[in-house]
């Protein structure tokens, strides 16, 4: 059944179509917010708020006439901005287990455990949009024009955010000697 | 300044779009940031975690999409059919004329229709073809009338027309005359219904009518004046209560005591030449001004 289809049905109340929807695009938008908020548990929570979200606000979807796939990570992006705001009023603890893709050892889980404290420290230093474009650019592998559908920009403000936020990033994570692109006969640094 | 392009471009290169292949660490940090995101841990939702979403949004009331009922847009669309109908063939109503449409007045109101006698004038043929007819066209009316009536009651019916921006002067001769319509040289020129003109014009008068030009050779007049050649048949009075005297060209029809008719008093009352110095002439009452005149005056005063 094509999404198209899927999206028409699940916009007349059919609830199957309304949880394949869901599980079409779970692990992406679940994807998108975990590495920007502290813990698994908000990242799930988050999860859950976008799909529900998504149920509310399908039957004004033909209206903004972005794909679908554009229009939930929209969503996510505002849960997460909305998380901020009321992170910045609780204490936050991790209270869950972490599951990867790739999670094999003890060993392996611990490594991978550190690698994403360190990313999601390194990631929360950008402001919203650069962590949006990163994430979406180089975790999910969506090309520019994509990005720029999904954040509503540009393809070459998105490549001009994409490179402001790759050099505050190389600095956070502690690569040094960071080049500068320039044109026009001028030198690369 | 910093370009953005070549690092997006060698990004491309290293990170093709929708592949999962990385690129080996180098010696450009920009590169090793975006590797460093690029094989980040993937994180995957519990089967646990991802039931209990999944009921969770099942749970959601769903609100639909109204629907506009079909009924609806039909009877708009009829609607809107029936309206552009109303505007393409109303006859009084030129859909491409942007100018407002003008309802004349309500023309309800009471004339005196012209006299039977004019109806048997027969207009000349050559004065019909021409805006600006020759003298030679037909003068032959004699009219006998002097006092119009108030009655009949005659009522008209109220038009709506939409001029065009365009002010016609139009000289000719009477062709027909229907209540307050007057056909002119093949127009149809429209008096207000109290123009006091229509109590007086007749079949195969000429006239200089100047007024809005409508659809369909109509004339609406602002104003219409007599333009016979005999400057008499052009002498119209006015008196109270509505009556109206036009001077027939001749003696015949004296005017009423209200009106000055200078043209014909000086015309008919001119006191006849006494070639004897006698007593013989006005003074006697033998002259042009006649008993009988009078009596006409006081017929005309009613």
């Amino acid at each position: 059944m094509s999404l198209e289809r899927l999206i028409q049905q699940a916009q007349a109340g059919d609830r199957e179509s309304i949880a394949t929807l869901y599980q079409t695009h779970v692990d992406r938008i679940y994807r998108y917010v975990y590495y920007r908020v502290p813990t698994e548990q908000d990242a799930q929570d988050l999860t859950a708020e976008v799909f529900v979200k998504m149920v509310e606000g399908l039957k004004n979807y033909r209206l903004t006439g972005v794909p679908f796939e554009a229009w939930l990570y929209r969503i996510a992006a505002a849960r997460v901005i909305d998380f901020r705001r009321r992170a910045n009023r609780r204490p936050q603890s991790e209270l869950t287990e972490n599951l990867f893709e790739e999670d094999t050892s003890p060993e392996g889980r611990l490594l991978n455990q550190q690698e994403v404290d360190v990313l999601r420290r390194a990631v929360a230093s950008l402001n919203e949009e650069q962590q949006t474009i990163l994430v979406l650019r180089f975790m999910e592998r969506k090309s520019h024009q994509e990005v720029a559908t999904i954040v509503h920009k540009s393809v070459s403000a998105v490549k001009s955010i994409q490179h402001r936020a790759l050099l505050q990033l190389a600095q956070v994570l502690g690569e040094t000697k960071v080049r500068h692109y320039l044109r026009g006969g001028q030198t690369d640094e | 300044m910093n370009d953005p392009n070549p690092l997006a471009e060698d990004l491309d290169r290293h990170f093709p779009p929708h592949q999962t292949t990385l690129p080996p660490s180098g010696d450009d940090p920009l590169l090793n940031a975006a590797l460093r995101l690029a094989s980040a841990p993937r994180p995957t939702l519990s089967p646990t975690a991802r039931a209990l979403i999944e009921a969770q949004v099942r749970a959601t009331p769903i609100v639909l999409r109204p629907r506009f009922p079909w009924q609806l847009g039909v009877a708009i669309a009829a609607a809107f059919l029936l309206i552009v109908v109303w505007f393409m063939f109303s006859p009084e109503i030129d859909p491409a004329d942007p100018t407002p449409t003008v309802q004349i007045a309500q023309l309800m109101t009471t004339i005196a229709p012209s006299p039977s006698a004019t109806n048997t004038l027969a207009p000349s043929p050559s004065a019909t073809n021409t805006l600006a007819p020759s003298p030679s066209a037909t003068h032959t009316i004699a009219p006998s009338l002097t006092l119009i009536p108030p009655t009949p009651l005659v009522a008209i019916e109220p038009i709506a027309l939409t001029p065009l921006p365009v002010i016609v002067i139009l000289e000719g001769e009477i062709e027909a005359i229907d209540l307050n319509r007057v056909t002119v040289y093949g127009f149809t020129v429209i008096l207000a219904a109290e123009d006091p003109y229509l109590a007086v014009l007749r079949i195969g008068d000429l006239v200089r009518v100047e007024g809005e030009l409508a659809e369909g050779r109509i004339l609406i007049a602002d104003t219409i004046v007599l333009n016979n050649d005999d400057p008499a048949q052009n002498v119209i009075e006015a008196g109270p209560n509505g009556v109206i005297w036009r001077d027939s060209g001749d003696c015949s029809h004296p005017p009423p005591a209200w009106a000055p008719a200078q043209g014909w008093r000086a015309r008919c009352e001119s006191p006849a030449p006494n070639p004897g110095g006698s007593g013989n002439g006005n003074s006697n009452g033998n002259g042009n001004r006649g008993g009988n005149h009078d009596d006409d005056d006081d017929d005309d005063d009613d």
